[in-house]
C-alpha cells in the first residue's frame, strides 16, 4: 500500500497511507500534480498545521477513509446539525482552540466531511445563545458603544416586530418628527415581550409604508405618522423612520 | 494572516477563537446555524459579526438556494429591485414558517373553542396583543378569547345578539377597536378592550343589504353587500355615507381589501375584481380573473406589493398592486388529486409574511403553503375535518374558524 509523508509546520514528519491521506483533496491534488512514487522520499510540506493537528485529522480521516464520497447534493438541502456521529461527538471533546484549528486544517486541507463536522459543532455552540452567551462562550469582546448598542436593540425589536404584524399610518392622530425627537430622548424601557400591532393595513414592508405616506420623498421633519396610543415599540418604529430619511442620499451604508 | 496564528507549536494555547477565523469560514458556520439565531443574536456579538450578517447578498445567497427553481411571488412585481429586496426579512421569514410548520405538531400547541358558538362561525381575527382573538357567528353572538396557554376561563366575553342576524365579517379597525358586519344590514364598531355581555356598539352603521365584507382604515369604514353594493361610512358622522359605489359590481360584494390606503379592491360573485381610486374617486380597472364562466373570487390578502386571491374552484391569483397596476402575474393551480372531481373552494386566504400563505377551504384542511409557482406544502394540518371559513395569522398564532361551529388556535412554542 503506498504511504506518504507529511510534514508539518513544526517539522515532525508523519507517514500516512495515501488511501487515507487522500480524504485532504490538497494533499491529493499536491501528489498528483507533483507526480508522487510509492518510493519517493519526497515530504509533501504542510505549512499551515502543526503536529498536533495533523495527528488529530489523521486520526479522523483513518476513521473515516470508507466513509461514501461526500455528494454534491448542497442544493436545496437543509442545513441539518443534529446529524453528528457519536464517534465524531466524541473526536471533537476538544478544547476551543484545537477546534478551530481543526477547522482551519479542514480548510486548508479541503476535506469536507471533517470541515462540515466542526463547523456544525461550533453551529451548535452558538445556537439559541443570547449575544451575551456568544461573547462568554468564544470571549469576544463587545466593541459596540451603548449609543450603538441602544440603537441596534432598537432595530432587533423593528425586526421582529415587523414580521407577522400589521401596520397601518394614518393620518389623523400623528404626531411631528421634532416631537418625536423628544418623546426619543426619554428612552422608553423595552420590553422584548411586549406586544405590538399598528393597525391594520397588511403591509410588513416599512419602506413601502414610507414612501407611500412620505410622498416619495418629503422632507424628513414633516414626516408624520400614528401614534395613538403609543407603547415603547412605536418609538421604534418612529426613530427608525427618520434615521431612514434622515440618513438617505448623502451616507449609504 | 491567521494561518500564521496556528503555527504555533501543538499544546501551547491558541489565539484562534470565532472571531478571527478567515471570513469565508466563518460564513460556513453560519450558514449551519438557523436564520433565526442569526438575525437576533449572533449578529449583535460584535461590529465584525454585525456587517458579516447584515450582508444583504449573504441573504439573498440563502434565499435563493431555496428557490432556485420556482417563481417567487413577491419577485415579480414591477416594484422589486433585487439590490434593494429585504432578503434578511425573506430568508428569515422563509426558514421560520418552514421549521415551525412542517413540524407543526411538536413546534406548535393547539387549543379547540367550543361550546360557546352553536352554529356556524364565520369569521375570525386576532385582536389585541396576539393572545386574543373575536369569532363571529350564524348564532348571532361574538366571542372574544384568550389565546394564552393554559386559559381555563374562556371565552372571556360572549356577546349574544351583538347582531339580529348572522355575523358575517370582523375587521380590526385600529388598537382599541374592532368592526363586525351582519346579515342585519349593519356595520358596528366596538372597543375591544371593555367588550362585556352588555357592552354597546360605539357606532352602528346602517346599510341597505346583508353586509358580507368589511374593511377600514383610520376615520374610514367600507362595507361590502350582499346587493352588489358598497357603501363607505366615517366613523366620526355615521349616520352620513362617504360614498356608495354602485355600479362597480353586478351581483354580490364576498371580499373587501383596501391597499396602501389610496385603493380599494372588492372581488365580487359576478367573477369580477375591481379597482377604486379613493383619492380619484374613480375605476381604476375592473377584470376577471380566469375566463372560465364558474369561477369567481372568495378571498383575497395583501402582503408587499402582492394581492393573493383564492376562488371557488381552488386557484389562486397573484396580483401585482405596485404602481397602481393591478395585473395578474401568476394564477397558481393547488395540487390535486388526479381524476378527483370534487370542487374545492377556497374560503379564506392569508398571507402576513414571507414566508407562508395560508388557505382553507371546504375540504376542511389548512394548507400552509410557500409563496412560489408551484407552491410547495409546508404543512397540510386535517384536524376537525369541518370546512374552514376564516383564518387570521398574527403574532405567530394562527387561528382559524369551522362550519361545524368550533374556532381552534395554533400557537408558536
Amino acid at each position: 500500500m503506498p504511504m506518504i509523508k507529511l510534514q508539518s509546520s513544526d517539522g515532525e514528519v508523519f507517514q500516512v497511507d495515501f488511501e487515507i491521506a487522500k480524504a485532504s483533496v490538497t494533499i491529493k491534488t499536491m501528489v498528483e500534480d507533483l507526480g508522487l512514487e510509492e518510493e519517493d522520499e519526497e515530504i509533501v510540506p504542510l505549512p499551515n498545521v502543526n503536529a498536533g493537528i495533523l495527528k488529530k485529522v489523521i486520526q479522523w480521516a483513518t476513521y473515516h477513509k470508507d466513509d461514501p464520497p461526500a455528494t454534491e447534493d448542497d442544493e436545496g438541502r437543509e442545513k441539518r446539525t443534529d446529524d453528528i456521529s457519536s464517534w465524531d461527538a466524541d473526536f471533537l471533546k476538544v478544547d476551543q482552540g484545537t477546534l478551530f484549528e481543526l477547522i482551519l486544517a479542514a480548510n486548508y486541507l479541503d476535506i469536507k466531511g471533517l470541515l462540515d463536522v466542526t463547523c456544525k459543532t461550533v453551529a451548535n455552540m452558538i445556537k439559541g445563545k443570547t449575544p451575551e452567551e456568544i461573547r462568554k462562550t468564544f470571549n469576544i469582546k463587545n466593541d459596540f458603544s451603548p449609543a450603538e448598542e441602544e440603537q441596534l436593540c432598537y432595530n432587533s425589536i423593528l425586526d421582529d416586530k415587523l414580521k407577522n404584524t400589521r401596520l397601518k399610518t394614518g393620518a389623523a392622530g400623528t404626531l411631528k418628527a421634532t416631537e418625536l425627537n423628544k418623546i426619543f430622548r426619554q428612552r422608553p424601557s423595552i420590553e422584548k415581550t411586549q406586544p405590538f400591532r399598528f393597525q391594520t393595513k397588511e403591509t410588513n414592508d416599512l419602506d413601502s409604508c414610507l414612501k407611500h405616506n412620505n410622498g416619495g420623498g418629503s422632507d424628513v421633519a414633516d414626516y408624520v405618522l400614528t401614534v395613538e396610543n403609543l407603547g415603547s415599540i412605536t418609538f421604534v418604529m418612529c426613530s427608525q423612520l427618520v434615521n431612514n430619511y434622515g440618513n438617505s442620499g448623502d451616507q449609504k451604508q | 494572516m491567521s494561518s500564521l496564528e496556528v503555527a504555533d507549536g501543538a499544546g501551547t494555547p491558541s489565539t484562534i477563537s470565532l472571531d478571527s477565523l478567515p471570513i469565508e469560514v466563518f460564513l460556513m458556520i453560519c450558514e449551519r446555524i438557523d436564520a433565526d439565531t442569526l438575525v437576533r443574536s449572533l449578529m449583535y456579538v460584535n461590529k465584525q459579526f454585525y456587517d458579516i450578517i447584515s450582508d444583504n447578498y449573504l441573504w439573498k445567497k440563502r434565499a435563493m438556494h431555496k428557490f432556485n427553481d420556482c417563481n417567487v411571488a413577491f419577485m415579480l412585481t414591477s416594484a422589486y429591485n433585487e439590490n434593494t429586496f429585504n432578503w434578511k426579512q425573506f430568508a428569515w421569514h422563509t426558514e421560520l414558517e418552514d421549521s415551525c410548520w412542517s413540524e407543526y405538531k411538536t413546534k406548535t400547541t393547539t387549543t379547540v373553542y367550543s361550546g360557546a358558538h352553536f352554529s356556524e362561525v364565520d369569521a375570525v381575527i386576532m385582536a389585541k396583543d396576539g393572545n386574543h382573538c373575536i369569532s363571529a357567528s350564524r348564532d348571532r353572538s361574538i366571542c372574544l378569547w384568550n389565546t394564552s396557554i393554559d386559559i381555563i376561563h374562556n371565552p372571556v366575553v360572549h356577546k349574544i345578539d351583538s347582531h339580529l342576524g348572522w355575523v358575517w365579517d370582523l375587521d380590526i379597525y385600529d388598537d382599541h377597536h374592532f368592526l363586525s358586519g351582519s346579515w342585519d344590514s349593519k356595520v358596528k364598531l366596538w372597543n375591544t378592550d371593555n367588550f362585556t355581555q352588555i357592552s354597546q356598539p360605539i357606532q352602528t352603521f346602517r346599510t341597505d343589504a346583508a353586509v358580507l365584507s368589511i374593511t377600514s382604515k383610520e376615520n374610514f369604514v367600507a362595507a361590502g353587500l350582499y346587493s352588489p353594493k358598497i357603501i363607505a361610512f366615517d366613523p366620526r358622522e355615521p349616520e352620513k355615507r362617504l360614498f356608495e359605489l354602485l355600479n362597480s359590481h353586478m351581483r354580490s360584494i364576498i371580499d373587501l381589501c383596501l391597499i396602501e390606503d389610496n385603493y380599494l379592491i372588492s372581488l365580487s360573485e359576478d367573477k369580477t375584481v375591481s379597482v377604486w381610486d379613493l383619492r380619484t374617486n374613480n375605476t381604476v380597472k375592473s377584470m376577471y380573473l380566469s375566463k372560465q364562466g364558474s369561477r369567481f373570487p372568495m378571498c383575497a390578502s395583501y402582503h408587499d406589493n402582492i394581492l393573493f386571491i383564492g376562488d371557488n374552484r381552488d386557484c389562486m391569483y397573484w396580483l401585482d398592486c405596485s404602481h397602481g397596476l393591478y395585473n395578474v402575474i401568476e394564477t397558481v393551480k393547488l395540487v390535486r388529486p388526479i381524476n378527483d372531481n370534487r370542487n374545492y373552494k377556497l374560503n379564506c386566504i392569508k398571507c402576513t409574511n414571507y414566508g407562508s400563505i395560508i388557505t382553507g377551504g371546504n375540504e376542511g384542511i389548512i394548507y400552509i403553503l410557500t409563496p412560489t409557482n408551484p407552491p410547495k406544502v409546508i404543512a397540510k394540518i386535517i384536524d376537525s375535518g369541518s370546512e374552514i371559513t376564516s383564518i387570521d395569522y398574527q403574532n405567530d398564532t394562527l387561528v382559524v374558524g369551522y362550519v361545524n361551529s368550533y374556532v381552534q388556535v395554533w400557537k408558536k412554542k
